[in-house]
């Protein structure tokens, strides 16, 4: 009878309950806001974006992971023939730039946040004023592989008087190689399997494996990576570089090769190495290249490119790189900047250049500063430029930025965005397109639609449409590269020119750091070196020999004199240095970033402007100061203290057969129904680039710790990359080991973890219950190999927006005082069975790829099932090469390893 | 021999200066008929039970029993919690590895029997605690926990003790002093008193552990820097986001950009899609994939045999097309693939639910249904 | 018959000075507790509790930063850790040797001091037990360990050590705890009746459980008091042989030894019983118990610290032969650097401390004077927590992969906890000093010579 009332009462009720449940909310209740509009891509299917990084007028393809339309991971452009799926290192790391918090949001006015309107308005004036007066306008930008863009900045100077110098402030000429069919390389202080290029790197690892094995010499005078891997080394003065190419020239053209002996003796190396090395390269004429340093002198590269035209590898194994990449040198924006202090110009726009901070003379740059009225910059930071600039506009990220780009073997390539602009930014064409006089032009994407049409497409195949959407799909256009030039060799002899007693300093950019511009992203500060293992800065070589004279150890600070020119930099005693050879890394020492700031030190004011080739410096003094700084090393120790861990034998003692390992155990064999994972990792073909680091780094939300707790050993990479040193002085090599978790079957970790925190799965896993974890710590004293990571602080979970934006959804993040390690990336593993599954058939060979092996540019890493018995991770670890690490633990490790082949000339040399 | 007549007491106690005095009395007094013969020392005096002629302790027994008991509970839980009730592999041990039980099954054997023995002796042999004894009223008591030693004849079954025989037997027995403890036994500091106090106590405190751990329970997890991973920094799907100006965590995807597998279909008109080949070869499994698809999603309407009748028919009157008609039989592939992306009259667009191999393979099936209606002798094989 | 084995020092029972009465006895260790304190012995109190509130700040820091606070790092993800932990667990080791093992040996010069002794095993557990529990990453969670029903339906891991410790500990905790209180049963029982106060009686009354001393009463006590001898006899054998399974059981080169169950109980016990000594010094001195603690049993306990480092010797040899003989190469080297690695001189410090001074003791003269007790009782104090520092961190800071060697350096908050312990560690031992009955006067009344029944058998106890 009383319903009205009972109703009335039945919502009370509700209203309390809800007010009871609202009161008693934890945070963040999950809440649900889908998609208004469904577009193409799945919420939790990750969608793909063929694109480009480029970096320094060179384009490398990569493919961008989104998840619901935000990027959060790179690879390579697997359709690419230039990248083969394969990204840089710091393509793969810049997935953190582009969600930096330090990052511009809105352009500025002298310093004060402003729109775009005002900010333009800003600059029109004195373009106006360049067009009536004629007075130039100053446009400083880095090197660019984009035609568009060229285009674009010729269309601009046909609309006012333009001065484009276009400046990479940190390398010198940019080579173009093919190591397909190099069976000898001879590197002239030419790191080239640093990893900048993949593709060298995948070339070179090749030909390593088995069967024929190329043959790589390294004539350097630091300890660079392509040194460690070389069959030979040669340590040798930069400055004699080209002495020696023509010493090899002479050696080719007279088949006595007596010219070589002088030369071997005057410069300590070994007679029959070289007399070696140049029969070598006579018997391989056609399929021997010999690559030029970017830091070397203009006679050596004359001589080096001479002594390919006498092998016969120009065109087919090299080629002279495009004359868009080659960046003026500093000669040319030393002129501009005098010009500039003596007010020739009418504006200055400072794009991707970033010259407050790297161009040595800081007295002429406050000059030319001071000559300038009107300064823009166009950048993604308030850097050193932007703070002296009255302008600053705010530009895109790569990944948020259309371009097009000549790759390296000259495809056309397509940059697209794969996430709109984060904040009020344009990218530098925009701001460009809207300083023109006239009628407003259209945004740069249909500036590069409409000369794609023009230029590009040919009629014949389908609309515009589908091909530009075709070009946009695969990343690039498919089409026959163009062939490069052959350069004319003019035969002339490099007489040595005399170079002042002293040292010899080589500066090449810093392998993560770049030129200085990546100094704000954490995980490429904390990757450490490959061969130094240094993170957060930069230090300076110097070989043992010089140290002892000096008395110099690890950290101490020395005073660097070039010429009048100097700076304070510590030390780090490294092997394999050449004596009176200095080594070091530019980009760091940045004044400004909430990271960058203060890491590292500026090297950049000892170069010489007026030299051809300044990052070679020749009469270098060392003056050593009593102040000790404490490097942020990785590894301590460099030896493998005779333990049989990272095997590296000559090709000629190469094992035939599997010796067999079989350990007693008390243990019952375990079965796995399905699958039993594991991975195969070949010594051979790893050059140690790291980039497996950085990968698995964006992959799994691995934190980045900072300096300190890297001195104080607490550094989280899940996979790290181990380096010791083998031989001795100019025999010395170095083998670099990926070390991960080795997935043990029967695993030390587990048995003791009193909360069975970790434990088996019946997949072959070792897998981790991060949220069981109390953090006894007692499995990673248990681990043999020390792969397990502890969370000493709260590291992530305190992070957020935009930073938080990079990391993986499919991953956990873990909190402080938890234990963690590489899972063989269990999230991809699970989406691979889970699409299997869908399409009612098993897991193929190779589907799951895991972070580290997808990213690994010489493919060294195999992944797969072990139960399937004609998958290559099998095969693999049959291979007669193949042992697995402290295998006589008895752990079972599910990771092998094949041991390193070395490639030396046959018969007995003394190494030089 | 007792008369009634005589004054009685709960008990009569006599101090002794020296161990042996007591040993002798009390092999003496052994068995008296006057009341039950207790003796009271400040430490153990040896051969006094046997004086007294006690019953060895039964403690040994207790202890032995327990610590057995305790190794097999011990043992019996490890052994089902780890190889029964949840097995789980590490370092690839059998789950049954009894081995590793051994410790904890010793340390809880020797729990057990401490218990026992310590427990044991005083609340259950020495009926302890009982601080409202008697015998602790006394004024001999300080004596004999200083230096006395006391024999008491006590009153057995609560008739008494008759004071004057057993003080006279006590006096002859050399007792320097003795003291009458007068019946009924005198009423303790008041018990009750000390009774409520402590069960008000107990109440107090069990409504005290109540509301505390509900409060605990309640807001522990909250506490910095107690973290239990609830709180991921990181965007989910569908998640919503603070960063976004439109507060969404899911973004378009940018205007112009061409995702992997996502080309654009550009083609406008049916007339234009005619171009367009199947590219799929028709083999039984793209068959089977047609049909598996084509009853997820067009069958519903479309019908079982293509035809068009379904119960959506009857239940809302739509009209779905038959596709069996000459037209759509003789339409190239091309114009059916148009229809499916951009959809036709009421039918929406299948874009989204269906993947470009996806919907070439329903059109083999379509095609498939559609000669199936009209077969010919030829195509029975 | 168990004498006759034992040299001669240990025979001769002079075990008071002097004659004193059951009267006296009482009234020299009883009225402790009813006086009021001097002012030096709160000045130690402060002292004491001021260490105390150091270690305690650090441990709150500790909790709310988390692990980074100490110097553990990788490798060495332990490191103060657990030396404090072990460190302390050893010290616990005396007392219950000392009143157990030794009152099955039917040691009377044990009476005086087992109290004393068993009063140390507790707070040395619980300085002990503070460790694993604020160790661990995420110590809101360390309930984990323990195995009650979940709605997670998840089971510890038997097969890990640090479960045996869990269980180990606290049952090592608990049992001490029950034999320290029965043995102070009776003495409670006479200060209640010596308290006038009736609160003070009453408070007495109920904590002695209202014991009487009947013959009954004693009877089973003493039964009880034999076999809880017994058990707590093997169960601190077994309790150091668990903790030193953490590292037996494990894989990593220096610890993965088959000697360190013996070697580990020894050490413990040599370390224990330095502790003792010093303190037993202090109050001996302070507390004018000369005649009850005499000379006498500071000798035989200084005759048990050279055995038992001699024993530590020999455990080092053999760790160095093993080293050797085995021919593993890893364990060779983690050997190898226990002396001539980065922290080599804790490995001398370890030999000098625990093996070579203690050798004074080889002269009588030494074993009697002040100077030289404290002198070596402090050595080995330093040299045993050195060990533990030389078996944990310098194990782990250089094991398998030379590429993660590492070394360790402590932090200020690393120190201020090892302080901190030790300030808790005397805090408790001063607290229990004034407030409950340092000597078992019972136990000491049942030997005072002429208070057992002249004839019959032998004139122990029990």
């Amino acid at each position: 009878m009383d319903n009205k009332i009972s109703r009335r009462r039945f919502l009370g009720l509700m209203g309390a309950t809800a007010a009871f449940a609202g009161a008693c909310s934890r945070p963040n209740r999950g809440k649900i806001v889908p998609y208004t509009r469904r577009p193409g891509t799945v919420p939790g299917a990750p969608d793909k974006f063929a694109s480009v990084f480029p970096e320094a007028g060179r384009a490398h393809p990569v493919l961008v992971v989104t998840r619901e339309g935000r990027p959060i991971h790179v690879e390579g452009n697997d359709l690419h023939p230039d990248s083969r799926g394969k990204a840089p290192l710091r393509a793969i790391a810049d997935i953190l730039g582009l969600y930096d918090p330090d990052r511009l949001r809105q352009p500025l006015v002298d310093g004060r946040r402003s729109d775009w309107g005002q900010a333009l308005a800003a600059l029109r004036p004195a373009f106006d004023a360049a067009r009536k007066s004629g007075k130039p306008v100053l446009l400083m930008t880095g090197a660019t592989s984009s035609p568009t863009r060229r285009a674009l900045i010729a269309e601009l100077g046909a609309d006012l008087p333009l001065s484009w110098v276009c400046w990479e402030p940190a390398c010198g000429p940019q080579e173009r190689l093919s190591l397909e069919h190099a069976k000898v390389v001879v590197c002239f202080e030419a790191d080239i399997l640093s990893g900048e290029v993949p593709s060298w790197v995948a070339d070179f690892a090749k030909n390593r494996r088995g069967g024929t094995l190329s043959r790589l010499y390294s004539i350097e005078g630091g300890f660079s990576l392509t040194g460690s891997k070389a069959d030979h080394r040669l340590r040798l003065k930069p400055s004699r570089a080209a002495a020696a190419a023509m010493a090899l020239v002479r050696a080719l053209s007279d088949p006595t090769g007596a010219g070589l002996d002088g030369f071997a003796k005057e410069n300590g190396l070994s007679v029959d190495l070289l007399r070696g090395l140049a029969a070598d390269l006579a018997r391989h004429r056609g399929a021997a290249v010999a690559v030029c340093g970017p830091a070397l002198s203009a006679e050596a590269r004359e001589a080096v490119s001479l002594l390919n035209a006498m092998l016969g590898a120009q065109g087919r194994l090299t080629a002279r790189s495009p004359e868009h990449a080659a960046s003026t040198g500093l000669g040319t924006v030393k002129e501009a900047l005098e010009d500039a202090s003596q007010g020739k110009f009418s504006a200055a726009v400072f794009w991707g250049v970033n010259p407050a901070y790297s161009f040595p003379d800081a007295a002429l740059w406050k000059r030319a500063l001071a000559g300038v009225p009107v300064k823009a910059r166009i950048g993604l930071h308030v850097d050193e430029t932007a703070l002296e600039c009255g302008l600053v506009f705010a530009e895109n990220h790569w990944l948020e930025s259309w371009g097009d780009h000549e790759s390296d073997s000259g495809f056309l390539t397509l940059q697209q965005p794969a996430i709109g602009p984060l904040y009020d930014t344009l990218q530098g064409e925009d701001i460009l397109l809207r300083l023109f006089s006239g009628a407003p032009r259209p945004e740069y994407r249909l500036y590069l639609e409409e000369g794609w049409r023009k230029k590009v497409y040919s009629t014949g195949g389908g609309s515009f449409e589908s091909f530009w959407t075709a070009c946009l799909h695969d990343g690039l256009l498919r089409r026959e590269a163009r062939p490069t030039a052959a350069p004319k060799s003019r035969p002339r002899s490099a007489k040595p020119s005399a170079t002042p007693d002293g040292f010899e300093l080589v500066l090449s950019p810093g392998l993560a750091v770049f030129d200085g511009r990546y100094g704000g992203n954490g995980w490429l500060q904390e990757i450490p070196d490959p061969l130094t293992k240094q993170t957060w800065g930069n230090a300076l070589r110097v070989s043992i020999a010089d140290a002892g004279r000096l008395g110099l150890r690890d950290g101490q600070v020395v005073k660097v004199d070039a010429g009048g020119r100097a700076v304070e930099i510590p030390v780090l005693v490294s092997e394999g240095q050449t004596p009176g050879v200095l080594c070091a890394g530019l980009g760091y020492g940045r004044r400004t970033g909430n990271v960058a700031r203060g890491v590292g030190t500026n090297l950049y004011p000892l170069l010489d402007c007026d030299s051809t080739s300044p990052f070679l410096l020749c009469g270098v003094s060392l003056t050593p100061t009593a102040a000790v700084v404490d490097l942020a090393l990785t590894q301590g120790h460099h030896r493998m203290e005779g333990r049989d861990i990272a095997r590296s034998v000559p090709v000629a003692e190469a094992p035939r057969s599997r010796e067999p390992r079989n350990i007693p155990t008390m243990y019952p064999a375990q079965d796995f129904p399905l699958h039993k994972w594991g991975m195969a990792v070949d010594l051979s073909m790893c050059v140690g680039c790291s980039a497996c680091v950085v990968a698995c780094q964006s992959e799994n939300n691995i934190p980045c710790v900072g300096p300190e707790q890297v001195r104080r050993g607490r550094e989280m990479h899940w996979i790290r990359v181990d380096r010791y040193l083998l031989g001795e002085g100019a025999a010395l090599r170095a083998v670099s080991q990926p070390m991960l978790c080795q997935h043990c079957d029967d695993a030390p970790c587990e048995t003791v973890c009193p909360v069975n925190a970790t434990n088996h799965s019946p997949e072959g896993l070792n897998q981790m219950a991060y949220n069981r974890c109390v953090g006894t710590r007692y499995c990673a004293n248990n681990c043999p190999y020390k792969v397990r990571r502890f969370n000493f602080f709260e590291y992530t979970a305190d992070k957020e927006e935009p930073e938080i934006l990079a990391h993986n959804p499919e991953v956990t993040v873990r909190p402080r005082g938890v234990m963690e390690k590489c899972t063989f990336c269990v999230q991809r593993i699970q989406d691979v069975k889970q699409i299997a599954k869908t399409q009612g058939r098993g897991v193929r060979d190779g589907e799951v790829m895991p972070a580290c092996a997808a990213a690994c540019p010489a493919s060294a890493i195999v992944f797969g099932d072990l139960k399937d018995p004609v998958s290559r991770v099998n095969s693999w670890s049959d291979d007669p090469r193949g042992y697995r690490v402290l295998e006589e633990v008895g752990a079972k490790p599910a990771v092998t390893y094949l041991a390193e082949l070395t490639n030396p000339l046959e018969g007995e040399v003394r190494h030089g | 021999m007792t008369e009634p007549s005589a004054a009685r007491a709960w008990a009569v106690i006599g101090l002794f200066e020296r161990p042996e005095d007591l040993l002798r009395a009390a092999a003496r007094l052994r068995g008296s008929p006057l009341g039950r013969v207790q003796a009271y020392t400040p430490y153990p005096v040896h051969h006094l039970d046997e004086a007294l002629g006690l019953r060895r302790s039964p403690l040994g027994g207790m202890v032995f029993v327990m610590g057995v008991l305790g190794a097999l509970t011990a043992f019996a839980f490890q052994y089902w919690m780890s190889a029964v009730d949840y097995p789980i592999v590490t370092g690839g041990k059998s789950p049954r590895s009894w081995q590793a039980f051994v410790p904890i099954t010793f340390e809880v054997m020797v729990l057990f029997a401490t218990l026992t023995a310590g427990l044991g002796m005083l609340f259950l042999l020495n009926r302890l605690p009982d601080i409202f004894h008697p015998m602790l009223a006394s004024r001999a008591m300080e004596k004999i926990t200083r230096d006395r030693f006391a024999l008491a004849l006590e009153s057995s079954g609560g008739q008494g003790v008759d004071v004057d025989a057993a003080k006279k037997v006590i006096l002859e027995l050399g007792a320097q002093e003795v003291e009458v403890l007068p019946l009924p036994a005198p009423a303790p500091a008041a018990p009750l008193n000390f009774l409520l106090g402590l069960g008000g106590a107990l109440v107090a405190a069990c409504v005290l552990a109540g509301y505390s751990t509900y409060w605990v329970i309640k807001l522990y997890p909250e506490l910095p820097p107690m973290s239990h991973m609830e709180r991921q920094p990181r965007l989910n799907a569908q998640s919503p986001s603070g960063f976004f100006k439109d507060g969404r965590g899911m973004r378009p995807a940018p205007v112009g950009s061409v995702a992997r597998g996502h080309r654009p279909y550009l083609i406008k008109t049916p007339e234009e899609a005619a171009r367009l080949v199947n590219p799929l070869p028709r083999t039984t499994e793209t068959m089977e994939k047609g049909r598996v698809l084509y009853a997820v999603y067009c069958r519903v309407c479309h019908g079982f045999l293509g035809d068009g009748r379904t119960t959506l028919t009857s239940a809302y009157g739509a009209k779905p097309a038959d596709l069996r008609i000459k037209r759509l039989a003789l339409a190239p592939d091309g114009t059916i693939y148009h229809a499916i992306m951009v959809g036709k009259n009421a039918m929406p667009s299948y874009a989204y639910e269906l993947k470009e191999d996806e919907r070439w393979a329903v059109i083999h099936y379509l095609r498939a249904l559609q000669r199936a209606q009209d077969a010919r002798e030829s195509d029975i094989p | 018959m168990a004498e006759a084995l034992l040299p001669e020092g240990l025979r001769e029972p002079a075990l008071t000075d002097g004659a004193i009465t059951l009267g006296e006895l009482d009234d020299r260790v009883l009225s402790v507790p009813e006086t009021r304190p001097p002012a030096k012995w709160f000045a130690a109190f402060a002292l004491t509790s001021a260490i105390s509130a150091v270690g305690l700040a650090c441990i709150a820091y500790t909790l709310y930063t988390g692990i980074g606070a100490w110097g553990n790092n990788s490798p060495v993800f332990w490191a103060f850790d657990i030396i404090n932990f072990v460190f302390w667990v050893g010290i616990g080791h005396a007392g219950t040797l000392i009143s157990a093992i030794l009152f099955l040996f039917r040691k009377r010069w044990r009476n005086s001091i087992a109290r004393y002794a068993e009063a140390m095993t507790i707070f040395a557990v619980i300085c002990a037990a503070i460790f694993p529990l604020i160790h661990v990453g995420r110590p809101w969670l360390a309930f984990w360990l323990f195995p009650y029903p979940n709605q997670r339906a998840l089971w510890p891991n038997f097969r890990s050590p640090l479960l045996w410790d869990v269980f180990a500990v606290n049952t090592y905790f608990i049992v001490s705890l029950l034999f320290w209180f029965l043995g102070m049963v009776p003495d409670i029982a006479s200060m209640r009746d010596r308290a006038k106060d009736p609160r003070l009686k009453f408070a007495y009354t109920a904590l002695s459980v209202g014991w009487r001393g009947s013959a009954e009463h004693w009877q089973h006590y003493e039964k009880a008091y034999l076999l809880l001898a017994g058990l707590a006899t093997g169960l601190v054998l077994s309790v150091h042989s668990v903790v030193s399974f953490d590292f037996a059981v494990s894989v990593v080169p220096g610890w993965h030894m088959t000697i360190f169950p013996p070697y580990f109980v020894t050490g413990a016990i040599f370390a224990g019983f330095a502790m003792v000594m010093m303190v037993l010094i202090v109050v001996r001195e302070t507390m004018d118990l000369k005649h009850l603690i005499t000379m006498y049993h500071l000798e035989v306990m200084n005759k048990v610290i050279l055995g038992t480092s001699c024993l530590m010797g020999y455990a080092y040899m053999m760790e160095g032969f093993t080293a050797w003989y085995s021919q593993n190469q890893f364990i060779h080297h983690a050997f190898k650097q226990y002396l001539w690695g980065a922290y080599g001189w804790a490995g001398w410090t370890v030999l000098v401390c625990n093996v070579l001074i203690p050798q004074l003791f080889w002269s009588s003269r030494l074993r009697r004077s002040y100077p030289s007790m404290i002198f070596v009782a402090a050595a080995v104090t330093i040299g045993m927590w050195f060990e533990r520092f030389v078996i944990i961190v310098m194990s782990l800071q250089q094991d398998y992969l030379p590429s993660s060697w590492r070394l360790y350096q402590p932090t200020l908050i690393d120190f201020g906890i090892l302080l901190g312990s030790f300030g808790i560690f005397f805090s408790l031992v001063l607290l229990f000093a004034r407030v409950l009955p340092v000597i078992a006067t019972t136990e000491v009344k049942a030997i005072l010579p002429g208070y057992q029944p002249a004839h019959g058998g032998d004139h122990d106890r029990a």
